[in-house]
């Protein structure tokens, strides 16, 4: 119970101090927002390429031509390879006459281009879907090499350069934001600091006199960390409202004005898990900034 | 209840606040701690609640050798000391009760209980009407009522008061004497410094005299 008291003293005196500074503390509150709000941006455009890419890479399809004259017990052979192949999701057999067929209908204007060759020139082939657990682009060269050696295959196709694009592009995303959204959090810490600081300063006969009556350095200390804690908190929280202002509002607006946007759901706004990240590293951010301030500014005891 | 023996108090090379003070004042007494300004009470009275660390010598309070406490321990001496401060220091930004109550507070007591107490003990200053109020709307007697109730608070068992009625009329000053005879009656040690030597004639108390830092009379 005393425990409680305790905290609820020192709640109940941040509160009042963070309102007493309002200004002062609404520059430490900004700068966290500020740096929070620029790594959620960074997050959401990766976390939502990211989800992008892995629709992309559930098409991940691999076309196995077939030599030309397979006889029947080859394929049937090459069936049974592929039935055992754990990397593979699904595969079909595309004959010669089904390939003609396809190209007549893709390409109308050239659909008498086959007649006058005489003979059809498309080769039968295998559509193979990767498994999910193997479409990372370096599993799915390695897939396309084994099948490529496998009897009967005279060529493997696949497409794997957007995807590895994609891929760079996300890395380079999150490693933009991790790099400024560390820089401004240390930014942060700073500013918490030096706004403690001032508030230590300021009160440092009030702080004197509850020494002479009997307050531990705990009680001295525990109002200004959790000023701390709530500054980075509220920080967090506004850059979670920011975020989804900028989300709903400049995001998905500029993405479609580019037509970027392939449908209207893939730029999804951070998920829960990430709103609890941004205002606990808020807070911690907050926490640490005040209490080195704390040990610093505070350190003599009597 | 206190024992000093050969103690020292300099600040700086040539400013010797106390020189070579032995003396003790025993549990339950009521004393007086007299002399001119500047010949050391205040410094006295410092080094009881551990303000201040003697440059040389012992002290013991309550048979505890108070330099010797460690830094985290202070706090628990000072709840037991009650302490009425010649500048009161009272807390600006804290009303009258939350300023008596403040030990309390620290100590975890609850909140309904620490308004009877304040209550209780602004009644008996004359300031319960005045709860509420911030130090600066009160007048200095008023301000130096509080900073009274504040260190009888917690009944402690140990009462210094820095010049308690210098700012009151004499007959006020009077009716807090009578409270801290009441507060002494009830087995706390007081040890009251002040230069009022018609307060001293009429309480009749032991009286220790400092001069230029030393025990000139005890």
């Amino acid at each position: 119970m005393r425990f409680v008291r305790a905290i609820a003293y020192c709640v109940e005196e941040a509160f009042v101090e963070l309102w007493r500074n309002r200004l002062v503390n609404l520059v430490s509150i900004g700068t966290i927002a500020v740096s929070l709000f620029i790594l959620g941006i960074f997050l959401t455009v990766s976390a939502s390429l990211n989800q992008l890419l892995e629709g992309w890479a559930g098409r991940v399809q691999l076309t196995l031509y077939l030599e030309e004259g397979l006889s029947a017990s080859d394929r049937e052979q090459l069936d049974l390879v592929l039935g055992n192949s754990p990397e593979l999701e699904s595969f079909q057999f595309v004959s010669k006459e089904d390939a003609l067929e396809r190209f007549r209908s893709y390409f109308p204007e050239l659909s008498t281009l086959p007649d006058l060759l005489e003979s059809n020139p498309l080769p039968a082939s295998f559509e193979v879907g990767v498994a999910p657990d193997f479409r990372e682009p370096d599993q799915v060269r390695v897939v396309a090499r084994r099948l490529a050696g496998l009897d009967g295959v005279s060529e493997v196709d696949y497409d794997l350069l957007w995807i590895e694009r994609l891929t760079g592009i996300i890395e380079l995303v999150q490693m933009i934001g991790l790099t400024i959204g560390s820089a401004l959090a240390i930014a942060s810490v700073f500013t918490i600091f030096n706004v403690i600081k001032l508030t230590v300063y300021g009160r440092q006969e009030e702080i004197g006199i509850m020494r002479l009556v009997g307050a531990t350095h705990a009680y001295i200390r525990g109002p200004f960390l959790v000023e701390g804690i709530l500054q980075g908190g509220l920080g967090g929280g506004l850059a979670l409202g920011l975020l989804y202002v900028a989300h709903q509002y400049l995001l998905r607006e500029a993405l479609r004005s580019v037509q970027l946007l392939p449908s209207d759901d893939w730029l999804q706004f951070v998920p829960p898990p990430a709103w609890a990240a941004l205002i606990l590293g808020g807070m911690f951010v907050g926490l640490l900034g005040s209490a080195l301030s704390v040990r610093k500014f505070l350190a003599s005891p009597v | 209840m206190i024992q000093t023996f050969h103690v020292y108090m300099n600040y700086g090379r040539d400013n010797i606040a106390l020189n070579d003070v032995t003396l003790e004042i025993d549990r339950g007494e009521f004393v007086f701690l007299t002399g001119p300004s500047g010949a050391g009470k205040t410094t006295f009275l410092k080094l009881i609640f551990r303000e201040e660390v003697p440059s040389q010598g012992q002290i013991l309070v309550n048979g505890r050798n108070v330099s010797a406490i460690p830094e985290a321990k202070i706090p628990f001496l000072r709840r037991n000391i009650g302490v009425v401060f010649q500048d009161f220091k009272l807390l600006p930004r804290k009303t009258v009760f939350e300023n008596v109550a403040f030990v309390l507070r620290v100590m975890g007591i609850a909140k309904l209980e620490r308004k009877r107490r304040a209550f209780q003990i602004l009644k008996q200053v004359g300031l319960h009407h005045k709860m509420n109020s911030y130090p600066l709307q009160l007048s200095g007697g008023e301000q130096q009522r509080v900073a009274i109730a504040r260190a009888l608070i917690n009944e402690p068992v140990l009462l210094l008061a820095d010049e308690p009625t210098g700012n009151l009329d004499p007959e006020l000053a009077f009716e807090i004497m009578s409270l801290f005879q009441e507060i002494n009656a009830r087995g706390t040690t007081v040890l009251v410094a002040t230069h009022d030597r018609d307060l001293i004639m009429r309480l009749g108390k032991r009286v220790i005299l400092l001069e230029k830092g030393r025990v000139a009379e005890s």
